[in-house]
């Protein structure tokens, strides 16, 4: 009876001590020797493969870090504190380069702008801007059918009213939305206290007038009282050049249309772009709501 | 047996009776025209004209931007108002020419619009006659607008034997070719051997369906003198009129996926197109008017009206007694590959074979559902696609499998089919657009 046990036992039992001992030996010549860094680095970074760094997954940016040892790389949704875990993991000081953030260079919601026509297409910005781009008269604006809401992974735009908007506290800056936009009218701008023109309407002021409540006419204002010098101005529209902004919220009191948007203003820059005189009624504008959030 | 093309087809409501028997009417010309210079397939054409300048009918105001390019004339004399950006049917806001007529109608020099007379014309040599056609702006008026004289141009060792006169006009509602054939069968003759002579080839054939049988008597009775030249009859199905279909229903060869019809030999034109060659020869008249038909269930009086290219779609429905009822839907082409549009305010282009009013009975949609995966849409579509999985595919951005989606015509059958209501067309059209920006981004990353 016993042997009934002990013969398979032993026989399983050899047998497993035989193979494992090839494996051990296997293991020992075909070992390939890899830095220990790299998988601390790897168990840094946030692991979500998004690519944003530019690199095609988190293994390859913890490869090329550890063997690059340079702290300009970025990983944009780990931002400042994955930067200074990983760099303080080689040993290195973290660069201050801070991942981008998401703007949308468009206020029209659907109340705002002109429509015509009933779209009966494909739920999708990409297809819609294939025939003749839904129901908004506007040709540069926002088309509202969600095609970057879909393509971003971290949940950071949403659509209201027709009307993209990122949420700067989940924008990771990844960019994804940027190619998704068909009218490319989300630009990555810098983190933190940033100033846009929130049109992208190459028309002239009589057409923009015709068509939408809070787009950019062309008047120059914003260019004329920016103290930087930095309204850069063309073809009926005013752009913030970034590296100049001080965001002082000059441009954004001068703008008659409320075409310009400010995130983390201080308090004087607010009080500036939105005199108390207004503050009763227009208090609650895109810039200060925005403001809020970031 | 009468033939048609072998694969697939639908059958669509015809509703031709609407205007099949209205004369060509030729209204006065509009106040105002728009015209767009990206008219054809390819580059758009360079304004050389500018604000303020008068400018005679038939005068030439863009030239070609490209070697696929076509000319672009006026279509009213007087004084040319702006050139901006203006919404037309190839998109949102492209340049156009915008001019206000003086009301004379004064035409540039050398046009004799009584001309018919083409025995001296047809004398000339091949690239004469070729330059005339290129320098007139002459574009497919089938409803592609690919430039004429490049068509014409086979590149060195395309051997061609066959030109092929599109008169299928398959596509419901519209007659504008059917009116075209009876009323002007004899230009239509003379321009087609305008094109046999550029072609250097002996043979022709004119293909009709067999839901015009008037208009294949009055043709068979224009050919009659004339040796290699044969009308030919086909059971009607839609998409018979587009090229690749009419060459196997009446000539019996396939074109090879991605190839062009040249690749078997064959050039098809339009009888439109034919028409405006012997204007253009004879007349020394550019295209600036066509004839499109206006009908649908929501136009007072259905018509086939011949317009100066640039009249708004406002003015052309104004000579067809205004809109009658609830409008459903505005279409510029054909109900099954023309385009909706959204506003009135869009001019006619050299591509406008017609304009339909559509009631809300005629452009209900049925609601959108789940694939039934019923396969009536891989039965029906002509080039033997499988449509549900291109346009799934499309849906979900899996695009490693879409090559085949390159052969879609976009002819809507599939769409039409569907008894769940997918938009298929709409799916695979958006398919091919981020495949082809796909297939660029490899090819960039490969170089």
């Amino acid at each position: 009876m016993v042997t009934n046990v002990l013969y398979p036992a032993l026989f399983l039992g050899g047998l497993g001590a035989v193979l494992s001992f090839i494996l051990l030996l296997a293991a020992r010549k075909f070992a390939v020797y890899e830095d220990p860094l790299v998988a601390a680095v790897l168990d840094a970074l946030p692991n979500a493969n998004c690519g944003a760094c530019g690199y095609p997954g988190c293994r390859q940016f913890a490869l090329e870090y550890v063997k690059s040892r340079d702290t300009n790389m970025f990983c944009p949704p780990g931002g400042r504190e994955v930067a200074v875990k990983v760099a303080g993991l080689l040993g290195l000081e973290a660069s201050p380069g801070e991942a981008p953030v998401a703007m949308v260079l468009c206020l029209g919601s659907r109340d705002k702008t002109k429509q015509i026509g009933r779209y009966e297409g494909l739920d999708d910005c990409r297809a819609a801007a294939l025939i003749d781009g839904g129901t908004k008269v506007c040709p540069y604006g926002c088309l509202g059918y969600a095609s970057c809401e879909r393509a971003c992974d971290y949940g950071a735009i949403c659509m209201e009213d027709g009307l993209a908007r990122v949420d700067g506290e989940k924008c990771v800056g990844c960019g994804a939305c940027v190619a998704a936009c068909p009218r490319g009218i989300i630009r990555m701008g810098p983190r933190g206290t940033r100033v846009w023109v929130a049109c992208s309407s190459h028309d002239t002021g009589k057409a923009v007038r015709g068509y939408c409540e809070v787009g950019c006419i062309g008047c120059k204002r914003c260019v004329k009282v920016c103290p930087d010098d930095a309204m850069q101005f063309d073809d009926f529209l005013a752009r913030v050049d970034h590296e100049k902004c001080t965001a002082c919220g000059a441009c954004i009191a001068a703008c008659p249309r409320d075409t310009i948007v400010g995130v983390g203003l201080t308090a004087e820059a607010l009080a500036r772009a939105y005199p108390p005189a207004e503050a009763g009624s227009e208090g609650e504008s895109d810039g200060e709501s925005d403001g809020g959030r970031s | 047996m009468r033939r048609t093309f072998a694969r697939g087809g639908v059958h669509p409501p015809q509703r031709k009776e609407l205007t099949s028997g209205v004369a060509i009417s030729s209204p006065a010309p509009p106040a105002i025209v728009t015209i767009p210079l990206h008219q054809s397939i390819g580059a758009p054409a360079r304004a050389i004209v500018k604000a303020r300048e008068e400018v005679a009918c038939g005068q030439l105001i863009a030239e070609p931007g490209g070697f696929i390019s076509a000319p672009v004339h006026a279509s009213v004399s007087g004084k040319v108002k702006r050139i901006a950006a203006f919404p037309t049917s190839i998109g949102p806001s492209v340049e156009c020419i915008q001019i206000e007529s003086d009301g004379q109608d004064t035409w540039v020099p050398d046009v004799n619009l009584g001309a018919s007379e083409c025995t001296a014309a047809l004398a000339k040599s091949p690239e004469d006659l070729l330059a005339t056609l290129a320098g007139a702006g002459l574009v497919g008026l089938g409803g592609a607008a690919f430039p004429t004289a490049v068509k014409l141009r086979p590149p060195p060792g395309g051997k061609v034997d066959t030109l092929l006169l599109n008169g299928a006009e398959c596509e419901p509602y519209l007659t504008a070719d059917h009116r075209l054939m009876i009323e002007e069968a004899p230009g239509i003759i003379a321009g087609l051997r305008v094109l046999m002579r550029v072609l250097g080839i002996e043979r022709a054939v004119i293909g009709i369906e067999d839901n015009k049988p008037d208009a294949v008597e009055t043709m068979r009775a224009a050919v009659d003198e004339i040796g290699g030249v044969s009308v030919e009859v086909c059971c009607t199905a839609y998409p018979q009129g587009a090229e690749k279909q009419l060459i196997q229903a009446i000539l019996g060869r396939e074109v090879p996926s991605g190839k062009l019809p040249l690749q078997v030999g064959v050039v098809v034109q339009n009888v439109a197109t034919a028409f405006a060659a012997f204007e253009a020869v004879v007349r020394h008249k550019p295209l600036i008017e066509r004839v499109v038909t206006v009908s649908g269930g929501a136009v007072a009086e259905p018509k086939n009206l011949r317009v100066r290219i640039g009249t708004s779609l406002e003015d052309l429905v104004a000579h067809c007694g205004g809109v009658r009822g609830e409008l459903g839907k505005l279409i510029m082409g054909g109900p099954m590959m023309g385009k909706a549009l959204k506003s009135f305010d869009i001019p006619v282009v050299k591509a406008t074979s017609g304009v339909l009013l559509m009631d809300e009975v005629e452009a209900a949609q049925v609601d959108e559902q789940a694939c039934l995966r019923c396969g009536r849409c891989v039965q029906v579509c002509p080039q033997g696609l499988m449509p549900c999985d291109l346009a799934a595919m499309a849906n979900h951005g899996r695009l490693e499998g879409f090559g085949d989606g390159a052969d879609c015509v976009e002819c809507g059958c599939c769409q039409f089919i569907c008894p769940a209501g997918r938009r298929l067309v709409h799916s695979i059209r958006f398919g091919k657009s981020d495949y082809r920006r796909l297939k660029a981004a490899e090819k960039r990353q490969g170089a």
